[in-house]
Formats: C-alpha cells, structure tokens, sequence
C-alpha cells in the first residue's frame, strides 16, 4: 500500500514537471516567421527585388531582430517562376507572401486579389523602370525585309498575351492605325517566339525584357519597334500580402531596404554585377550590360512616381477592354508606407528621390560608346569614328569581342553596336540609329548614307586612311 | 418499370465496370490532352513536379478568412505538373505543361459517371428498338450527350502555357491547341463556369432523353411479354377446354 502511495507520488511529480517544462518551453519557443517569395530569374528588370537580394543575402541583412523580432527565426524560400502569372496564383494560396513581377502582371495581381472577399495585396516598392518605356520590344528575323511597324499590316505577330509586351503591341498597332482584321496574333511563350524568330517562322514577335536584346545579341532577331515609342514607362515592382504586412511591417520595411542596396550594388560596379547575375540567371552578362551599365535601359529606383500610377492605369484601361481583368481600386492597392519607412531608416531623402525621372534621351546624350574585349573589358570612346576605328585595330588583330554598344540618337537608348544604323559623312561616322526609318531621315538631312554595322566598319576605315575604295580596305 | 428502377438497374449494373469507367475515362482524357500537347508543340514533356495538395489545401484554408475565397483558390491548386522545359535560355524555362488539379479530375469523374449512365440507357434503346421514330429520339439524346461531353472538357482543361500572365484556366487550353484565337479566348475566360454547367446541363437532358425513350421500351416490352404469356394461357386455356 505505502509502495503505491510512493509510486503514485513519484508519478504526480514528474507529471507536474512534465507540464510544467512543457508549459516553459512552449513561452521560450521561437516564433518561425516564414517569408515566400516569388521572382522571374528571365525578366531582367526584376533582379534587385529577386535574384541579386537572395544571392548577396540582402534579405537576411535587414529582417528586424530586436522587439518583438527577438526571438524570431526566419524561414525564406525563393521561387524562380518564368512569369508573373503563377506568382498571382502562389501568392493566392498563401504559398508566397512577396511577388516581384511587371507593370502588366503586378494590376493583375491587384485586380485578382480584390475580386477576392477576405484577400489583399499592396504594392509596395518598384525596382526599376524606362521612363519611355523602353524593356518591350517587337523583333523581325535578322533576314526580314521588315524595317518598320506600318510594315507589319497583314503579318503573324507572336506575343506571350497577357504580358506587359502584350500591351505595348495593342496600343502600338492603336497608335499605327492598324485594326486588329489587319494582322494575325499569334499568343507564343518568350522561348518559342525567339525560337520561331531564329527560324524565320513568324513574321514578328513582341516580347518583354530581355528576350528581344537576347534576340539581337544572338544575332536571330532585329528590333523594329522599341517600347519606348509608346511613350508609355515600363516598370516592375514588388506586391505583398496585406495580411503579411499587416501582421509584420517590419518584415517588408526591410525587403524594401534589400531592393534598394540590391540597387546600389548595380549601380557602384555594373561589370560585376551583370558578370555575377550572368551565373545566376544563365542570361548573357552581354545582355544584361545593356539593362544595368550606365545609360541602360534600366532605371534602378523603388520609388512609386505618379507617373507610374498613371501608367499603370493606363495598362489597366488596356486589360479592361480586352475583357481581361476584374475592376483595381489603386487608392487602396498602392501604399508608400513601406518605402518611406525604409528610406528613412536608411538616412536617404525619399521625396527628392521620388521627384527624380531618368529620361534616356537626355541623360545619355553624352554617353561614349563602349568596346567589351573579351579579356580587357570594357573600353569607352567619346566619338564614334574613334569607336570604329578602334574595333577595326581588334578586329585586325584577331581579338575576341564579346560585344559593342552604342546609342540611339532618337531615344537615347543603348544598342548593340552590330544591330544599330550607322549614318556616314565624307568625315566618317556621325550617328547611330535603331531604326532604318529615322537613320533614313537623318541620312538626307546631313547629306550622308545609311550603312550597316560591318559595311561601316570598312568605309569608316577607308575615310581614316584617306582611300578611296573601301573594298581596299575590306581586301587588305 | 419505372424510370427510378430502370436509372437504378442500368447505374447498378456491372459495378467494377463501373468503376473501370470512372477511373479509366478520366485518365484517358488528361492522356488525350498530353497527346495533343506533345503533337501541337513537337516536343516530348521532360519534368514532373508534385505537389503537397493537402498539405497547401490546409494551409489555403487557415489563411483565407473567407470559405468561398479559399474554396475557389483551392479548386485551382495543383497536384501534378508534367511538361516541357527549354534549355535555351536561361536555366530553363517550362514553356508548357499539363497539370492534375484534383478539383478538375473531379468534374471529369462527374462527366465520367454521366457518360457511362447515358452509354448505358443508349445500349438499352438500342437492344430494344424496333422503329425508325424511336431512332431519331435516341439521336437527340446521343447528340445532347455528345455536346455535353464536349462542353464539360473543353471546361475542364488544365493546360498551362508560359506567355506571362497566363494561368491554366481552360481557355489557355483552348488557346495553346489552336482550337481559338487569342481574342476570343479572352472573351470566353469568365465563362468557365456557365460552360460547366451548360455542359452538364446537356449530359443531364441527352440523360433524361434516353431515360423516356428506354423506359417506354421497356413498358411496351413488358406489355408485349403479358400479352404474350396472356396469349399463351389463354391457348393453354383452350387446349385444356
């Protein structure tokens, strides 16, 4: 009888102390903060909210740690999508609580989780732009006999519908006066329209960034119309769950502050930047250089401009009357508490940043044209005839260049050396063009000729060794 | 006979048939759409991925206050994805792939079990049926079946198609085999459910159709038997007399 008193007693006690470990325990426990997000590793203009912010740990940097984050761990998942569509949809399901995704998707997103009763988002912050909305291009086979958009009456045009390209193509074909009975469109993936232009099977194919630079640079596709003529900016930007960011601010105030550094570690050494991206994305570092080098097409800046309101307005206008998308309340969709709040814990002025706009025509006016030697890098010439002159002396050698930049006289706009129109004077080279049409124009007006980038390479050598017959030059 | 017993005998009969349709019919249409996927695009599918169906259903429902949004999420949810990813660029890139929504295989067991019914009525008709009349009606109710069936799987696809934005709703399946063109699938996006139910609507009235037609046969053959054994009594009868 005593022994089962003692044994009931020893019972009774480790039972208390069970409960009472469990009980400790469980209010020392850690809270597991998990945070989702969704990226596009192939959409160049969404890499500081994605891809450089997980690789440089940009992230993990600036989650809060004091209060009540203490005794919190972080869980971050990344998820590399190829559009913005499935991150909407993940996004629904609670499976991510960010999306970095452009201007076409991200109204979507909004639109979609307002049809919701119970669900939100908020858009949050931006990660670059093109003023001019240069990022969406259409591209012609490099063989077409196309040189112009009016040109495209009556042709198959491919493009991925629903995309920010996608927009860009209706209201081009709007502005062009080209009704729709006027051309087929074909709705086509990025990969097989590049595909289908490298083989010559469509007529053209409007795409997103940066499929048609990859286009060009692989030497299948040619630009005929950039996005850029639409007048109308391009931009990618960051949504979150509003539950999420209710329920941790602190959270997305620190993702904001990680898309600005990823920004800056851009822009304080673009070669690195776009070599490293090169290994994480598998997209040519030659490509990206045209997004992230000085005078790309890529303005790093998450600030939310009125501008960009109005234009994402306009694309939702677009999306309306193509039946395409539910009603997007904007007032309550886009907030710039998360931004401020992350520009003030940086010590960075956020109302001066935001009154910034970069339009490309301006400030790359005086941009000098670059040389990226496969072993030395890149090298810069104020003058185009000095440009020239010196791929010829690399060329002569046999030195391997990994590519040539130039820029747009019209739009200011970076190109590729090889797929720009040079126009040539008695004096050599005077300007580049991306367009025939308007190299044609400037051509008449200081009375020189409309030449190709190899055709150039030999007269500009024959007016700088003062012969007259550039199939000399071209022989010797 | 009654239509309920006679709607009872023909659902009844043969249960592992039965259960061979539902499980096989559902089967050989996401077959039938791989097929077409791989002819419409010239390339063999080369990933499968799946997913935690449960396990994200759980999770849809504890964050999403309200029922009917995480019922509509969770009716989009994915269990198999099977398709093409393309090397070319990138590290990859799935350009297009079939998924296995539970939600979808569902609608289509539905079609599966109103299908083998009205299989089952037609054969009934067709075993019973003597006049021309009676073979127009049956065509009625074949050709609301056969419409139904239609509507039910075009509605049903799940094909997904990397062009930005896009997410599997039927249309894109639509799309991605030519069967529309961009513009109009747009249009018809919002109509998935109307289709839906349209489709079934078909399946239900091809059903009741066939039901009238087998139900009469089967009166007038029950008829033509008590004639018959009357008859027979009756000369039965009269040998006796």
């Amino acid at each position: 009888m005593k022994t089962s008193k003692t044994i009931s007693k020893i019972y009774g006690k480790a039972l208390l102390v069970g409960v009472v470990t469990a009980f400790a325990s469980s209010m020392v426990m850690a809270e597991t903060i998990k945070i989702g997000v969704g990226h596009q590793s192939m959409c160049t203009d969404t890499y500081t909210a994605g891809i450089i912010v997980k690789e440089l740990g940009l992230l993990e940097k600036h989650l809060p740690k004091t209060g009540k984050y203490e005794d919190v761990d972080y869980e971050i998942k990344w998820s590399d999508y190829s559009s913005g569509g499935p991150i909407t949809n993940q996004m629904m399901a609670n499976k991510l609580n960010f999306g970095v995704m452009g201007d076409y998707p991200l109204i979507v997103n909004g639109a979609k989780f307002q049809e919701t009763k119970s669900l939100r988002t908020k858009y949050v912050a931006g990660t670059g732009y093109n003023l001019k909305g240069s990022g969406n291009a259409v591209v012609v086979p490099v063989a077409s006999d196309v040189y112009s958009f009016a040109q495209l009456k009556g042709k198959d045009v491919s493009v991925p519908v629903g995309s920010a390209a996608w927009g860009m193509l209706l209201k081009a074909m709007q502005d062009a006066d080209i009704k729709p009975s006027e051309y087929s469109l074909k709705n086509q993936s990025p990969a097989v329209g590049a595909a289908n232009i490298a083989t010559g099977k469509i007529d053209a194919h409007a795409d997103f960034c940066p499929w048609s630079e990859i286009m060009e640079f692989r030497g299948t596709g040619r630009k005929v119309y950039d996005g850029s003529e639409t007048g109308i900016p391009y931009l990618h930007g960051v949504v979150v769950r509003e539950d999420f960011s209710d329920k941790y601010p602190e959270v997305v105030t620190a993702f904001v502050k990680a898309v600005y550094e990823a920004g800056e570690w851009v822009k304080k050494d673009p070669m690195e930047a776009v070599t490293k991206l090169e290994g994480w994305t598998g997209v040519e570092k030659e490509v990206l250089y045209i997004y992230f080098s000085k005078g790309g097409h890529l303005t790093l800046d998450p600030t939310i401009k009125p501008e960009f309101v109005d234009a994402l307005k306009f694309n939702h206008g677009v999306l309306k009357r193509e039946k395409a998308i539910p009603p997007l309340d904007f007032d309550e969709w886009i907030t710039e508490d998360f931004i401020e709040a992350a520009y003030k814990e940086l010590g960075i002025d956020h109302d001066a940043e935001k009154k910034i706009l970069v339009d490309p025509a301006v400030a790359n006016a005086s941009l000098p044209n670059e040389i990226w030697h496969s072993r030395e890098g890149v090298s810069s010439y104020t003058s185009l005839n000095e440009f020239l002159t010196a791929v010829n002396g690399f060329n002569a050698t046999g030195a391997k260049l990994n590519s040539t930049y130039v820029y747009d006289e019209e739009t200011g706009l970076k190109l590729f050396g090889k797929v720009a129109f040079f126009i040539v004077t008695d004096e050599g080279a005077v300007a580049t063009f991306m367009r025939k049409a308007e190299a044609e124009a400037y051509a008449a007006k200081v009375k020189g000729i409309v030449l190709e980038f190899a055709d150039t390479l030999v007269k500009v050598a024959s007016i700088m060794d003062g012969i007259d017959d550039p199939a000399k030059v071209a022989a010797r | 006979m009654t239509r309920k017993q006679l709607l009872l005998q023909e659902i009844t009969r043969d249960p592992s048939n039965t259960l061979l349709a539902i499980v096989g019919i559902p089967i050989a249409y996401y077959v039938i759409l791989m097929i077409s996927l791989v002819l419409t695009f010239e390339n063999m599918p080369n990933y499968i991925t799946f997913y935690d169906w449960i396990g994200n259903s759980a999770e849809i429902l504890k964050s999403t206050p309200a029922l009917s949004d995480a019922a509509k999420i969770i009716s989009e949810e994915w269990l198999v994805e099977i398709g093409f990813m393309n090397y070319d660029y990138g590290f990859g890139i799935s350009e297009w792939s079939l998924n296995i929504m539970p939600f979808k295989v569902l609608l289509v067991m539905i079609l599966s079990v109103l299908l083998l019914i009205n299989f089952r009525l037609f054969r009934f008709c067709k075993r019973n049926a003597t006049c021309g009349a009676k073979k127009t009606s049956l065509k009625a109710g074949i050709a609301a079946t056969g419409i139904g069936s239609v509507l039910v799987g075009a509605a049903s696809m799940t094909m997904f198609w990397v062009v930005c934005c896009a997410s599997p709703t039927w249309v894109v399946g639509l799309a991605m085999l030519g069967l529309v063109s961009v513009s109009a699938a747009l249009a018809l996006d919002p109509l998935e459910t109307y289709v839906l139910l349209l489709g079934y609507s078909f399946l239900i009235a091809g059903g009741f159709r066939l039901l009238d037609i087998a139900q009469r046969l089967a009166s007038q053959n029950e008829k033509m038997e008590m004639e018959r054994s009357r008859g027979a009594i009756e000369m039965g009868g009269t040998a006796y007399a």
